[in-house]
C-alpha cells in the first residue's frame, strides 16, 4: 500500500508492506530500519540507521504535528484512496469559480479594504489582520469580484475562519 | 598568651559579623523597599520577581484574564487581577494598577519593559501618590520618549545624530520633500515608538504615502500616539547600544556595549556582549557619548543609549531607551551584575555596586530571542498551545521564559516565548554552546524561531562577526527547513499512523466488551 506524507505541499512517498505479520516501511524502494518507542508526553525516541532522534508528535485529524530538533512540520498522512478522494473534492470546488479567503492566523480585523461588489486584482489588499501587534495584509490570490464580506472591522477571527468570498 | 590571642581573634570575628549584620539589617529595614508591584507580565515579570525574592522583597503581580495560569503569577508573593483581556484594559490601565498599589501597600513599582515602562504620566501619578517608580524621572522619560525632542537635545550636547526631520510629520507633501532631500531609502518611525512597531522602510518615493499611513496606524494602536517622523536609512549599519546606570547622586557609569545588529522587521532577535566591532578606543568614545547623553537629560536609574555605526565606523545617536532592555541578561553575564538589583538600589537611594564604568568584560555572552513565529512563512505569528516545553541546561546556559507546558500563546500580546543566553570564555565557544542549547530545546505545539536561530548561529558571516542590520533580509536561505529533518519527520508520521491503525483493529472489537485475548483466540481459530 502506498502512503503519502505531505509537508507543506512537498510530498514524500512511502510504501507499507506486510510480510508474514512483519510490517515493512519502504521509502525510495529501500526498506527502512528503525526502532520507534513511545517515551511519554507524546515524545518518541526514533533510532533510524543508528541515528538517534527525539520526535514529538501530536495527531490531530489527518495531520501529524511533528517537532524534531526545534523544527516543526505539520504533516498530512494519507493512503492512495484517501488522497484521490480529497483531490477530486478539491477540483470540484475550484471549478465552481468561488473562492473563500480564510484567515491564515488568528487575529483582529483592523481594516476591511474592499466592499462587496468591488473588482479585485491578484495581489490586491483585502483585509488588514492584526496579530501580536503586527499588521498583516491579506491579499487576493487571483482576479475576481468580492461576492461577500463575512467579517467586520474590530472583529476577532480564528485561524482558517472564512473572511471574504471572491467570485 | 594563646588564650589572649584566641580571645582577640574571636572578638574580632564577632565584631565584624556584627557589623555585617547591622549593615544588612539597616539596608533591609531603613532604605530598601519591603514590597514592590510589578506592572508587567511574562518573562520580565518573573525575572523581576526572582531578584525581589533574592533580596527579601515581597513582589506583587498583576494579571489579565488570559495570564491567570502564567508562571509570573504563581511565583509572585501576591497577585491581583486586572479585569479584561486587551493590553488597554489591563497592563496599560494606569488607574487600575494605581488602585492595586494602594490596596496592597506597595512602596514602589517596577514597570519592566514595554507597556507602561516609558509612560511619563504613569511615573508622575505614582510619585504623586508617594509610590516610587523604579526607573528614570518622569521628565527624562518624556524628553527621551519624544524621539524628535531627544534628537534636538543630543545635537545641542554635541552627540552625532542620523540626518532626518526635526519634528513629527504634519504634511505629507512637506515630508516627501524632505525625504527627497535626504535621499531614499528612508525610515518612517513612530515618535513614541520602540521595538520596531510603527516603523516602515521606504525605498522609493511612490511607496512613501502608504508607508507613512501604515506606520501612523500601527503607532496609534501600539502606543496611543500616531506621530511619525523620518530618518535617513544608513548603509551597512550596525546597531550597538550602551548600558548606563545613573544613581541619585548623579554618578553615571556605563557597563559596556551590546551588539544588536541581527534584526528582523527592525526588531532585535540576537544580541551579544561585547561587540566584536569595537576596539578599546572606540568603546571609550562611545561610552563617553552615552554618559553625556544621560547627563543631558538628567537621567537616573538604568538606561540604554542606542547608536548606529556605519561602514566607516562613524557612530550616530539613534535613541535612548529609558528602561531595562529585553537583552539586559548579556550585560549581566559579562559584568557579573544583576541589573534589576542595581535598579532597586538606585530607586531606594542606595549606592550602586560599581562606581566606575566597565571596559573589560568576563568572557562573551549571546542572547537568542525565541518567538512563537514561523520563520519559513515570513515570521508570521504562530499562537497556540504549548504541548510540551523543556528548556536546555548545562554549562554556561541561562534561560528566561514566562511560559510552561500548557501555556496558551495568545494573540493579544508580544509573541516572545523565551530568551536563551549562552556564556563562554570567548565568542566562538559561546556560539557553539548556543547551537548546542538551541538543539536541546524541546518546545512543542507551536512554530518557533529555534531552527532559524540555529541556522544564523552556523552561518559563516555570523561566525566571522561580519554582518549588518540587513543580515536577515539578505540571507533568504536561512528560512528553508532541512531536507533530512523533513524526511525523518515524514517517516515518524508514517510509522505512528501505521501503529495507530494496527491498534485500532483491536480496539474496534474490544469496544463490544470482548477482551483482546478473546479476539486473538477467535482470529487464530479463523486462521486455521
Amino acid at each position: 500500500m502506498k502512503i503519502f506524507a505531505d509537508i507543506k505541499n512537498k510530498v514524500i512517498e512511502f510504501e507499507y508492506l506486510n510480510h508474514d505479520g512483519r510490517s515493512i516501511i519502504k521509502c525510495d524502494n529501500k526498506e527502512q530500519h528503525f526502532s520507534f518507542l513511545n517515551i511519554g508526553n507524546n515524545r518518541y525516541s526514533l533510532i533510524h540507521n543508528n541515528q538517534s532522534h527525539l520526535v514529538h508528535i501530536i495527531h490531530e485529524g489527518s495531520y501529524y504535528h511533528i517537532h524534531i530538533d526545534g523544527e516543526y512540520f505539520p504533516i498530512r498522512v494519507e493512503d492512495e484512496r484517501m488522497r484521490n478522494l480529497r483531490q477530486l473534492v478539491q477540483q470540484a470546488s475550484q471549478a465552481s469559480g468561488i473562492q473563500t479567503i480564510t484567515a491564515p492566523i488568528p487575529g483582529l480585523i483592523t481594516k476591511v479594504l474592499v466592499r462587496e461588489g468591488d473588482q479585485v486584482k491578484k495581489g490586491g489588499g483585502l483585509i488588514i489582520l492584526e496579530a501580536m501587534k503586527m499588521e498583516n495584509e491579506i491579499k487576493a490570490d487571483r482576479d475576481g469580484t468580492v461576492e461577500k464580506i463575512l467579517v467586520s472591522q474590530g472583529a476577532p477571527v480564528e485561524k482558517d475562519q472564512a473572511l471574504i468570498v471572491i467570485q | 598568651m594563646k588564650l589572649l590571642r584566641d580571645l582577640i581573634n574571636n572578638s574580632f570575628i564577632a565584631l565584624s559579623s556584627l557589623k555585617t549584620y547591622i549593615q544588612e539589617n539597616n539596608y533591609q529595614t531603613c532604605y530598601m523597599f519591603k514590597k514592590i508591584l510589578i506592572a508587567n507580565r511574562g518573562e520580565i515579570a518573573l525575572r523581576i520577581a526572582r531578584t525581589c525574592r533574592e533580596m527579601g522583597i515581597k513582589s506583587v503581580a498583576v494579571y489579565s484574564e488570559i495570564d491567570r495560569k502564567a508562571p509570573f503569577v504563581y511565583f509572585a508573593d501576591e497577585a491581583y487581577a486586572l479585569e479584561g483581556k486587551t493590553s488597554l484594559e489591563t497592563y496599560l490601565a494606569i488607574d487600575k494598577i494605581l488602585d492595586i498599589c494602594k490596596k496592597c501597600r506597595a512602596q514602589a513599582v517596577h514597570p519592566g519593559y514595554g507597556f507602561l515602562a516609558e509612560n511619563a504620566q504613569f511615573a508622575r501619578k505614582l510619585e504623586e501618590n508617594g509610590i516610587t517608580f523604579i526607573g528614570p524621572p518622569a521628565d527624562a522619560i518624556e524628553l527621551m520618549g519624544k524621539k524628535t525632542a531627544a534628537r534636538k537635545l543630543m545635537i545641542s550636547a554635541n552627540i552625532p545624530v542620523v540626518p532626518g526631520t526635526e519634528s513629527a510629520i504634519t504634511s505629507s507633501s512637506h515630508a516627501r520633500k524632505i525625504a527627497g532631500q535626504i535621499g531614499f531609502p528612508i525610515l518612517v518611525k513612530a515618535s513614541a515608538g520602540g521595538g520596531g512597531k510603527g516603523m516602515r522602510l521606504v525605498y522609493k518615493e511612490s511607496d512613501f504615502d502608504a508607508a507613512v499611513a501604515a506606520a501612523q496606524r500601527e503607532a496609534g494602536s501600539a502606543f496611543g500616539n500616531s506621530d511619525v517622523y523620518i530618518e535617513k536609512f544608513l548603509e551597512e549599519p550596525r546597531h550597538i547600544e550602551f548600558q548606563i546606570l545613573a544613581d541619585a547622586d548623579n554618578n553615571i557609569i556605563h557597563l559596556g556595549e551590546r551588539e544588536c545588529s541581527i534584526q528582523r522587521r527592525h526588531q532585535k532577535i540576537i544580541e551579544e556582549a561585547p561587540s566584536c566591532l569595537l576596539d578599546n578606543s572606540m568603546r571609550r568614545r562611545m561610552g563617553q557619548a552615552a554618559i553625556h547623553a544621560a547627563k543631558a537629560c538628567n537621567y537616573r536609574n538604568a538606561g540604554t543609549i542606542e547608536f548606529l555605526v556605519d561602514k566607516h565606523r562613524n557612530f550616530y545617536f539613534l535613541e535612548m531607551n529609558t528602561r531595562l532592555q529585553v537583552e539586559h541578561p548579556v550585560t549581566e553575564m559579562v559584568s557579573g551584575l544583576d541589573l534589576v538589583r542595581e535598579q532597586l538600589l538606585i530607586a531606594a537611594g542606595e549606592a550602586m555596586t560599581r562606581q566606575n564604568s566597565m571596559e573589560d568584560f568576563w568572557g562573551h555572552a549571546i542572547e537568542c530571542r525565541i518567538y512563537a513565529e514561523n520563520s519559513e512563512d515570513n515570521f508570521s505569528p504562530s499562537p497556540g498551545l504549548i504541548h510540551h516545553i523543556s528548556p536546555p541546561g548545562g554549562p554556561g546556559i541561562r534561560e528566561d521564559s514566562g511560559v510552561t507546558t500548557g501555556t496558551e500563546i495568545s494573540l493579544f500580546y508580544d509573541p516572545m516565548i523565551s530568551k536563551l543566553c549562552s556564556w563562554a570564555a570567548n565568542r566562538p565557544q559561546a556560539i557553539k554552546r548556543m547551537v548546542r542549547a538551541l538543539s536541546e530545546y524541546e518546545l512543542h505545539g507551536i512554530h518557533s524561531t529555534i531552527p532559524f536561530l540555529i541556522k544564523v548561529m552556523q552561518h559563516p558571516q555570523f561566525i566571522k562577526g561580519d554582518f549588518t542590520t540587513n543580515f536577515i533580509a539578505e540571507e533568504s536561505n536561512l528560512f528553508e527547513s532541512d531536507a533530512q529533518k523533513r524526511a525523518i519527520a515524514a517517516l515518524s508520521a508514517v510509522i505512528l499512523q501505521q501503529e495507530e491503525k494496527d491498534k485500532k483493529k483491536f480496539h474496534i472489537t474490544s469496544q463490544n466488551g470482548q477482551t483482546t485475548w478473546k479476539t486473538i483466540k477467535r482470529r487464530k481459530i479463523l486462521d486455521r
